[in-house]
């Protein structure tokens, strides 16, 4: 095979890290193929992306035994900048990578650090830009492209330098799912088509199983699997042993293969498949889903938006006449692309925005005699970084902070702070300091910090984006605890999969305005209205249509047992 | 107003200019002549209408610091150092310090400087764009390393407002005051916001070194140079009327002897 990225033992040690971070790892990447590693967070797969173009061991640095060869140089013998010129790597995070004022001076970064001439930058700029589509975007300043953008503008300012190899870690992990599919698309034209080598580190499964050759599994730095995606995909055991989200039909496939019905080499992958090859259980009868119990009464009105318009003083209108009305007993999914408002509204629950027409109440008093400060224990707002307010040297006196603000004395703030502390499993680290903690661990710190006022209301912004598998369904875990122990939840996301698996009322944005708002199954059964808000329905709901079911299932095991049950029935 | 005439103007044409206005503002410590170069600075700066609010609201900011400086100085000046017999007037006392009139004097020279050296930076940062800087200094052939770092930084500053105003909400969420009493209470309500800046610029500027690495900075050294700078008559005769009026007022401070306390 002729590889454009070979590894031989590779095994490397941070310094001043106990254990190394990746072990005895071989791999090969095809050259013009497009490989993806996957794997949980600290698997070791952005130390395998950084080793392959030498900023590590040589800005980062550490221990290295074994060898790694890219576009055919050892990179033991060659300075990062001169295998950057093959080996393009595009970091995780856009905001630190981007240098320039404007687009174009963004690009010309690369090529001018080595001395390409003027004429030959400018060609290159609008090159690049054309790869990524981003033409015409020369002038723009940087500080205001949206996230996708930024995003496509990190990985131009790296075509500009002409690789041949492009290996980009986590290039989608903090994106909408029409930035993903941007950024998806981008990577599988520069591969087809310029004959790029890529290499990508991936959580989302989705697209890699569309579009990738082949994927790598890392496994507490040790390769576990490498091979087609296809078959990866299929063996749920390994999927769920690597730490990575299995594909929703393929759950419902597994079970099938499990209960005897299909082979495992039958397992769908895509809503087409699973529609082909579950088609046949049914007997060319629709798909009977039980009659869902009634809902319940709703519970008292905790928030209420009348005819709210928000616009920001250069003239931007974000929100345009949003009447809403939460209830107690609500976990309310807020979904919509990147700037159609959700975070705009979100904030005004906790009076971070003050309306500039209509009325916010929450719990029967206006904002507009409020402060985050005064309504901080009828609301509690956890961020999406908690890195953004993390400020003490200990956990404890983190969580303590707000109950400060609110005046509440010592002793009751201890009992406090030891039961949400039990809650959340952080008991054991009180007194660590809060940054020696995972990401994972730190974001509890964020949601215990807010916990311990007690609100009535718990606004969570975008609580998986970023987290593996497993920190996605941990943190999952602990917000649907918090909704059974009576918190009325707000949720703002992207992923359908949790919102069709946790919550009991969605309500859609578009353009600063509610475009729809109801129960799970109604909202996604309503196809055009998702489509203008481009939201992609979740797998699960698409296949129940497509098998004829009267309303949507929204979990793989409900859709397991309706296919069981009408399969039982038509051999009984 | 993106495009007036100061604008348009060269960068080592305003580079010249505002190296003459310091060395003007700090040649007189009588306030008159200050307040003349201050007139003279807005004759020239107003008519391009730029956008200078946030100038002035911040120049608002230090009046009370400003009222400080002056009153401290009024009793601090040590009157040996006067050049006119009148500047050692006693104006009022108080304690049984003494308010002497080149005290006050000295503490309008200070108030003019500040407020000069605050409002020609602003006016040079605003209508110069970084290229046009960059051009500059590798027209007077500077290492190529500084032309990074200021560009940089200067393209990181909305990013730190961003990160700013993501902590403040942050923090306010939790029921951060809206501030302390005192100074010492309004320093302390800055300890939330503070921490986390500081720790995110640090991991910031860690990925920052990783990610110039990583696209060839310390490839060669040097970098190619994509803005030309270049110097239209007009320029030439503002940059040599500057340095020409700079010209006279030393003649006036130091042969003639005029513009001090």
């Amino acid at each position: 095979m002729d590889a454009a990225i070979r590894t031989k033992d590779l095994t490397f040690t941070y310094d001043n890290a106990q254990a190394p971070a990746l072990r005895g790892v071989n791999i090969e990447v095809e050259r013009g193929s497009f490989t993806v590693i996957m794997g949980r967070t600290g698997a070791g797969k952005t130390t395998l992306a950084m080793l392959t173009n030498g900023i590590i061991p040589q800005v980062v640095e550490g221990k290295v035994e074994g060898s790694v060869e890219s576009a055919g140089l050892d990179i033991s013998r060659y300075r990062v900048q001169t295998v950057a010129q093959q080996v393009g790597l595009v970091l995780q995070d856009p905001e630190t990578q981007i240098f320039g004022r404007t687009v174009w001076e963004d690009v010309a970064f690369g090529p001018r650090n080595y001395l390409v001439p003027r004429e030959e930058i400018l060609h290159r700029i609008i090159d690049a830009l054309a790869k990524v589509r981003l033409s015409g975007y020369e002038q723009r300043l940087t500080s205001e492209l949206s996230g996708g953008e930024k995003q496509r503008l990190a990985i131009a300012g790296v075509l500009a330098m002409n690789p041949s190899i492009l290996v980009l870690d986590e290039p989608t992990s903090e994106l909408d799912p029409i930035g993903r599919e941007e950024i998806y698309h981008t990577m599988y034209s520069l591969q087809k088509e310029q004959n790029l080598t890529v290499l990508a580190v991936e959580h989302s499964s989705q697209e890699i199983c569309e579009k990738a050759d082949a994927v790598i599994l890392l496994r507490e730095g040790e390769v576990v699997w490498q091979g087609d995606p296809r078959v990866f995909f299929r063996d749920l055991e390994l999927v769920d042993r690597c730490g990575v989200k299995p594909l929703p039909v393929s759950i419902v496939g597994w079970n099938l293969y499990k209960a005897g019905k299909i082979a495992q080499s039958e397992i769908p992958l895509t809503v087409e498949e699973a529609a082909e090859r579950f088609a046949p259980l049914l007997g060319g009868r629709p798909l009977e889903l039980p009659a869902l119990p009634p809902a319940p009464e709703r519970g008292e009105a905790l928030i209420r938006l009348e005819q709210v318009r928000f616009g920001y003083g250069d003239g931007r209108q974000v929100l345009d006449g949003v009447d809403l009305t939460i209830h107690k007993g609500d976990y309310l999914a807020l979904i919509g692309q990147n700037g159609a408002g959700k975070t705009t509204l979100a904030k005004l629950f906790n009076s971070i925005h003050k309306p500039t027409g209509g009325r916010v109440t929450v719990c029967g008093r206006d904002t507009a005699g409020e402060e985050p400060n005064t309504l901080a224990q009828e609301v509690g707002y956890v961020f999406q970084n908690p890195d953004n307010q993390i400020f003490s040297t200990s956990v404890y006196k983190e969580m303590a902070f707000g109950l400060k603000n609110a005046g509440i004395g010592e002793e009751e703030a201890d009992r406090r702070i030891r039961e949400v502390a039990e809650l959340l499993g952080l008991t054991g680290v009180l007194q660590e300091h809060p940054f020696s903690l995972g990401k994972g661990q730190r974001q509890r710190v964020a949601v215990a910090s807010i916990l311990v006022l007690k609100p009535k209301i718990l606004v969570v912004d975008e609580p998986t984006t970023g987290q593996d598998w497993e920190g996605i369904q941990s943190m999952m875990a602990l917000i649907d605890q918090l909704y059974a122990a009576g918190t009325t939840i707000v949720m703002i996301t992207h992923d359908m999969d949790i919102v069709a698996a946790h919550a009991n009322r969605v309500v859609v944005m578009e353009h600063g305005a509610i475009l729809a708002d109801g129960t799970p199954r109604e909202v996604f059964a309503e196809k055009e209205k998702l489509a203008r808000a481009f939201v992609a329905r979740p797998q699960i709901v698409e296949l129940s249509e497509r098998l004829g079911a009267q309303r949507p299932a929204l979990t793989a095991d409900e859709l397991t047992s309706a296919l069981l049950r009408e399969e039982g029935a038509q051999h009984g | 107003m993106d495009d007036s005439y100061l604008h348009r103007m060269d960068v080592t044409a305003k580079i010249v200019c505002f190296f003459c206005v310091v060395v003007m503002v700090f040649l007189f410590n009588h306030p008159l002549p200050n307040l003349l170069l201050a007139a003279a600075l807005l004759a020239a700066v107003l008519p391009a209408r730029l956008r200078m609010k946030s100038v002035f609201g911040a120049l608002k900011a230090l009046i009370p610091v400003i009222l400080l400086i002056i009153a401290i100085t009024c009793f601090t000046a040590v009157p040996k150092n006067f050049r006119l017999p009148s500047s050692a007037q006693v104006l009022f006392t108080l304690l049984g310090a003494k308010a002497t009139l080149g005290g006050l004097l000295q503490g309008l020279t200070f108030m003019l400087r500040i407020f000069i050296m605050v409002f020609v930076t602003s006016v040079f940062t605003i209508c110069t764009p970084v290229d046009a800087l960059l051009g500059f200094f590798n027209k007077i052939k500077a290492s190529y390393v500084l032309s990074i770092v200021v560009a940089t930084a200067i393209s990181f500053v909305p990013t730190m407002m961003q990160k700013k105003e993501m902590i403040f909400q942050a923090q306010r969420a939790r029921g951060a005051g809206v501030g302390g009493k005192g100074i010492l209470g309004q320093l302390r309500a800055y300890v939330p916001i503070m921490i986390p800046l500081v720790t995110n610029s640090i991991l910031m500027a860690d990925h920052l070194s990783i990610a110039m690495t990583n696209r060839g900075y310390g490839a060669n050294r040097g970098w190619t140079n994509l803005t030309e700078t270049k110097m239209r008559p007009s320029d030439w005769l503002v940059s040599a009327g500057a340095i020409a009026l700079t010209i006279g007022c030393i003649l006036i401070r130091f042969v003639l002897r005029i513009g001090m306390i």
